[in-house]
């Protein structure tokens, strides 16, 4: 079908080819290669070749400007009709105007509304976020469209982060309560109260005030409510966070406190929750924002990762990096100065949100390790990349074995097994209990090797009994780490579940029980906006509350299903949920304190 | 007939005829335009020149002059053809893409005209190909109109002060908003993203800045995904020339330094994106 | 039936790993045959002969620095295992810094490869890695499935160009067809031609040379009374001869092609005591 073309007789020529205006005109009459014929006429647009100079060395032959049309080729030529008009231009008003006056029509006067005040204007001091990115950015204005159509635009958009709020609450469990009442816990004090309502209308209504220093539209700033700055080298060591984080979740908290910045991400199916806590010295500038009202937030991770995708361009190009949190705008706004004065501005949209919170103690944990984390990395390394978990053991004379964890038993005479003995000595510390054993993914494990591995940092892995968390932390002046690790419970032992179990359905636990699960429970925590930092969540409130739970039809099914196994824990995989129960504010008009733990498959995840 | 055994001097006489000693230096300016598989060539004594166009609101254009080539023949006032780009360059490429210093691969293209295929003779350390590529009939080119008088503003820029940032483009925004002013930001490029909004701000005495003739500020938006081919070009040029004209037409234009130190160009031409400027009427 | 072998030398364990290497990319399960002098692995693809065939034959001494085996019994003393060669080849690929590398046949819960890696470490003691691969053992009735192929009565056999610049056509005519007719004469020619509607493309390549084969029985082949260049074709998927020049690590110091024409091709690949063979049957 894509044999040659029969043609007419005679030589392919245009005029052979050219029958009729038209019809397919193969040959743009124009030789656009460099016209030889340098004489413009008066009046006519400069030959290709009066665009060369700017480029400050002339090219032989065909120049850029080759496209135009050459000077002794005016367009009024007969072949000219076989030339397609680009789709706007003949769509368009441009390319109406254009064959109407023959000049080129001004578009933007012709369009412009009669006042170009749209941008600035009805917004008033505070411009919609839509004008700040449609219009604020032009100077000028004279695109600016009408004011009706930026509303309209400005409100869709807007509505777009209360509906991620919605959904992603929804996804979080008890996240819908806590969305909508952020205050509610609070009651007693009607300043927080009145603020976030006054939050909230904010939102409403167009997303609040002029963002980021790219915001040409200006408008009332107040002070953000977090600015810091990081310097060169340690924008790098927030880059490889993120990248660490990533492995984790899907989204992103970051929270400023007096101690630092804390940036927190946890697994879909609360089996894994991380978090990095930057000392304030990390700074070169750390402004938290109002200690009364810690502002928190969430990101999408990709949206924040895509920030800092490329960690060697990160190394290479950039040399101060600026974040500030602007609650009024919805916009998190991170700046990054690079070399040649080039900056790079990311308005990110943002939620505030929950705290939050894992609530683990490493000095429960009976058993820790501490190594280099090169000594680590190299041993991972021999486990293949496609392998889920691995079982961390304490074997006799002190020596640590890593294990590929087979899941299934059919799959144990078909997978290959690597098993990697370290001694003792290859460790800084061990103090671990003889012939414990731990299991846990490997993936979440290994983001956080890679960071360790770059700042040159020693992990310590705190563990205790199989089926509780393992916790593995990097501390330096600078900054802290925490990865909080479901692990799996022991097949042998798995007839007597320990702690953590049904905590949704089951009758008011022990006290001892709920201890127990107090030292490794995550709990997310809904907190005021105004709340006060110190107030420690309560993470077995709910354990205590007897009242009934709400819970969705479909985890009423899983709850059969299982029949008294924890919600978030898939039947297949006996990963102890790390358990993040909301909790609930109990002076809220909500109908009940609920909790509710996210009952989401771990597959993706391990 | 094998085409081993076709004899280059005999038949049909070739209306054209060309001879590089480094096909690289031609492939490398194709693959800089390569986003859509068909591709028009047009030679004339002056050189080649092959467009890509998608969607009716871009054309890439690769111009390779005549002195690139050892032999350069153009038997009639122009040739025109239409060709399977891909099939072209895997063709070209046909030794290895990527360059082994010492080991250039030589090349001859000849065309007996219309109807006829296009003959490759590829040779490197004595192993010769010969390919014959079925030619299609040509089609329309856009006409973009797009004449320096017209040109508004002008940013030319030294390609590395691109690269990263047409890497890094938010491909969930729809288009690519290009601010260029006389006066602050001066040069901005902009994405709208599903996640928020990111802006790269040049300065006009930057480094990076060549030259900078902004006349007035003209803000334009673009579709992202007709953009983004265009990084393949960027890829390979030394320095960028940014133009839009008095409609809001772009012209991005390339300079590009082949393996042998001459100086090529590929030009991209884009429409402004309607929709959003209707819509916003 | 025992089975335990181990590498020191530092250079063997590469190319033991460039053999495991190339297998892995050619065959997702094999069969590896023990003897007391020699290892093979060999893949039989029996689907109605569409598929391609393997041999790949190796000296144990020129590897091993320790290699013992006992077979099923005293008169056949030879060891046949199924395995997933990937294993094998993910096991070693972190033993490039070994010290030494033990591959023992166990039975603990079910037949292994135990792959046993002593590595250096910062402390005292070195860090012991073991990778245990499972293994089916091939019963006795079933060997005959696995015996050596015969070398074909080709029409043409010839020595092959550079794999490197051969690769690289491969894989370009890759993109444009499906299929590839490989053609040579005894006059040391050979072609590698695509055609489509779009495009056709020929490879030429001259100076090749025949290799010298001596019949064993004094008899000639077909390929003495050929004429020198009538060329010899056959028509074979394009994938399966990519799959070939850019899976193999052996960098062979001879490589030669065998054609009976339109029915197999058949490649040699020579480095030092390692053979490999390659049958990839033509297409209709």
């Amino acid at each position: 079908m894509w044999g040659p073309v029969p043609l007419a007789p005679g030589p392919p020529g245009t005029e052979t080819r050219c029958p009729r205006p038209g019809a397919p005109a193969p040959v743009p009459p124009v030789p656009t290669l460099a016209p030889r014929s340098p004489q413009p006429p008066a009046g006519a647009a400069p030959c290709p070749g009066a665009e060369q100079p700017h480029w400050g060395q002339a090219p032989a032959g065909p120049g850029p400007g080759a496209q135009q049309r050459g000077a002794g080729n005016p367009r009024a030529g007969g072949g000219e009709r076989g030339r397609r008009r680009p789709a706007s231009a003949r769509r368009g008003p441009i390319g109406r105007a254009a064959r109407r006056s023959g000049s080129p029509p001004i578009r933007r006067a012709a369009r412009a509304p009669p006042s170009n005040s749209v941008a600035a204007g009805p917004a008033g001091p505070a411009p919609s976020r839509a004008a700040e990115e449609r219009g604020g950015a032009e100077g000028d204005g004279r695109r600016a469209p009408p004011p009706g159509h930026v509303r309209a635009r400005g409100s869709r958009r807007a509505g777009a982060p209360s509906l991620i709020r919605a959904s992603q609450s929804g996804a979080a469990g008890g996240g819908a309560e806590a969305g909508g009442r952020p205050m509610a816990r609070r009651g007693a004090g009607a300043g927080p109260v009145a603020a976030a309502a006054r939050g909230r209308e904010r939102r409403g209504r167009a997303g609040g005030g002029g963002a980021g220093p790219g915001a040409a539209g200006g408008g009332a700033r107040l002070p953000p409510a977090m600015k810091c700055v990081i310097a060169g080298s340690n924008v790098r060591a927030l880059g490889r966070a993120v990248h660490a984080l990533s492995r984790i979740g899907d989204e992103l908290y970051l929270e400023p406190t007096g101690s630092g910045l804390s940036l927190r991400a946890a697994s879909p199916s609360r089996s894994a929750f991380a978090s990095f806590l930057l000392a304030p010295l990390f700074f070169q500038l750390y402004q938290p924002g109002p200690p009364a009202a810690p502002p928190r937030c969430k990101v999408h991770m990709k949206t924040f990762l895509g920030v800092f995708r490329s960690l060697p361009a990160l190394e290479k190009t950039v040399e101060r990096c600026l974040l500030l949190l602007r609650p009024r705008a919805s916009r998190l706004v991170v700046q990054l100065h690079c070399k040649y004065g080039i900056t790079r501005t990311h308005n990110l949209a943002f939620q505030e949100c929950e705290r939050l919170q894992a609530v683990f103690d490493t000095q429960r944990c009976a058993s820790s390790l501490c190594a280099p984390a090169r000594v680590l990395a190299e041993a991972v390394v021999h486990f293949p990349q496609t392998l889920a978990e691995v079982t961390l053991a304490a074997g006799p004379g002190g020596r640590i074995s890593l294990r590929s964890y087979v899941e299934d038993e059919a799959e144990l005479g078909k997978a290959m097994v690597t098993e990697l003995w370290l001694a003792p000595d290859e460790f800084q510390a061990v103090a671990v209990v003889p012939d414990s054993r731990i299991t846990f993914c490997l993936k979440e494990f290994r983001g956080l090797l890679t960071f360790a591995e770059a700042s040159n940092l020693p992990l310590t892995i705190h563990y205790d009994a199989p089926g509780r968390p393992a916790i593995f932390t990097l501390e330096d002046p600078l900054m802290e780490a925490h990865l909080v690790l479901a692990t799996l419970l022991d097949p042998e032992s798995s007839s007597q579940p320990p702690a953590a179990n049904g905590i949704s359905h089951a009758p008011a636990p022990s006290d001892d029980f709920a201890d127990d699960l107090e030292s490794y429970m995550i709990a997310m925590e809904t907190s005021n906006y105004g709340e006060d930092l110190g107030a420690p969540p309560s993470p077995t409130f709910p354990l205590r509350t007897p009242h009934p739970i709400e819970s969705t039809p479909q985890e009423e099914e899983e709850e059969e299903e299982e029949d008294g196994a924890v919600p978030g824990t898939p039947p297949h995989k006996k990963f102890r949920s790390l358990f993040f129960g909301s909790v609930m504010a109990s002076g809220g008009p909500s109908p009940a304190p609920s909790q509710e733990v996210l009952a989401e498959d771990s597959d993706g995840e391990c | 007939m094998p085409l081993s055994t076709q004899p280059l001097g005999s038949g049909e006489p070739y209306v054209l005829t060309a001879s590089l000693d480094n096909a690289r230096n031609l492939s490398s300016l194709l693959r800089a335009v390569q986003f859509q598989d068909h591709a028009t060539c047009f030679a004339t004594a002056n050189g080649l020149r092959v467009t890509v166009e998608d969607a009716k609101c871009i054309q890439a254009n690769a111009f390779i002059q005549a002195d690139i080539f050892q032999e350069f023949s153009v038997q009639e006032e122009s040739v025109t053809f239409r060709i399977n780009l891909a099939v072209l360059l895997d063709c070209l490429t046909i030794f290895g893409a990527s360059s082994t210093p010492g080991t250039p691969t030589a090349l001859k293209m000849c065309y007996r005209g219309y109807g006829y295929p296009l003959m490759l003779f590829l040779e490197e350390g004595g192993v010769v190909t010969v390919c014959r590529i079925n030619t299609q009939e040509p089609e329309d080119l856009l006409d973009f109109d797009f004449c320096s008088t017209n040109v508004v503003n002008k940013i030319i820029l030294q390609s590395e002060g691109l690269r990263e940032a047409f890497a890094e483009l938010d491909m969930t925004s729809e288009v690519l908003q290009i601010t260029m002013s006389p006066d602050k930001p001066y040069f901005r490029l902009s994405t709208f993203g599903n996640a928020g909004s990111a802006h790269l701000d040049y300065p006009k005495d930057s480094d990076l800045v060549e030259a900078f003739h902004c006349n007035q500020t003209q803000t334009n938006r673009y579709k992202i995904s007709l953009i983004k081919p265009s990084t393949k070009a960027l890829a390979l040029s030394c320095k960028v020339s940014i133009r839009t004209d008095n409609r809001g037409f772009l012209s991005l234009q390339y300079m590009i330094r082949n393996e042998d130190g001459q100086i090529c160009f590929v030009e991209y031409y884009c429409c402004p994106d309607e929709d959003i400027a209707e819509a916003e009427l | 039936m025992r089975f335990r072998a181990k590498i020191v030398d530092l250079a063997c364990l590469n190319n033991f790993s460039r053999v495991v290497n190339t297998i892995a990319r050619l065959a997702k399960t094999c069969t590896l045959r023990l003897t007391a002098g020699k290892l093979y692995f060999i893949l039989c693809d029996k689907v109605a002969n569409g598929g391609v065939s393997m041999w790949c034959e190796l000296c144990q001494g020129n590897f091993f620095d320790e290699f013992q085996m006992e077979g099923v019994a005293a008169d056949h003393n030879e060891i046949y295992l199924e395995l997933t060669p990937e294993n094998l080849s993910r096991a070693l690929k972190t033993a490039q810094s070994a010290k030494a590398v033990k591959i023992k046949l166990t039975n603990k819960h079910c037949p292994c490869l135990k792959v046993s890696v002593e590595l250096p470490s910062l402390s005292s003691s070195s860090r012991i890695v073991t990778h245990d691969i499972p293994v089916k053992v091939i019963p006795r009735r079933l060997w005959n499935d696995f015996r050596e192929p015969r070398v074909p009565d080709f029409d043409v056999s010839i020595y092959l160009p550079a794999l490197k610049t051969m690769k690289s056509v491969v894989e370009r005519m890759k993109n444009l067809s499906h299929s590839i007719v490989i053609e040579a004469n005894l006059n040391g020619e050979m072609n590698l031609k695509i055609e489509t509607d779009l495009v056709s493309v020929t490879t030429h390549f001259k100076n090749l040379g025949n290799p010298p084969w001596a019949s064993e029985d004094g008899c000639q082949s077909s390929a003495q009374d050929r004429d020198l260049e009538s060329m010899a074709e056959a028509r074979i998927d394009i994938k399966k001869l990519q799959q070939l020049l850019a899976g193999q690590q052996v960098n062979p110091t001879k490589a030669l092609c065998n054609i009976v024409s339109k029915r197999i091709v058949h490649f040699i690949l020579l480095h030092e005591d390692v053979s490999l063979q390659y049958f990839i049957p033509a297409l209709a």
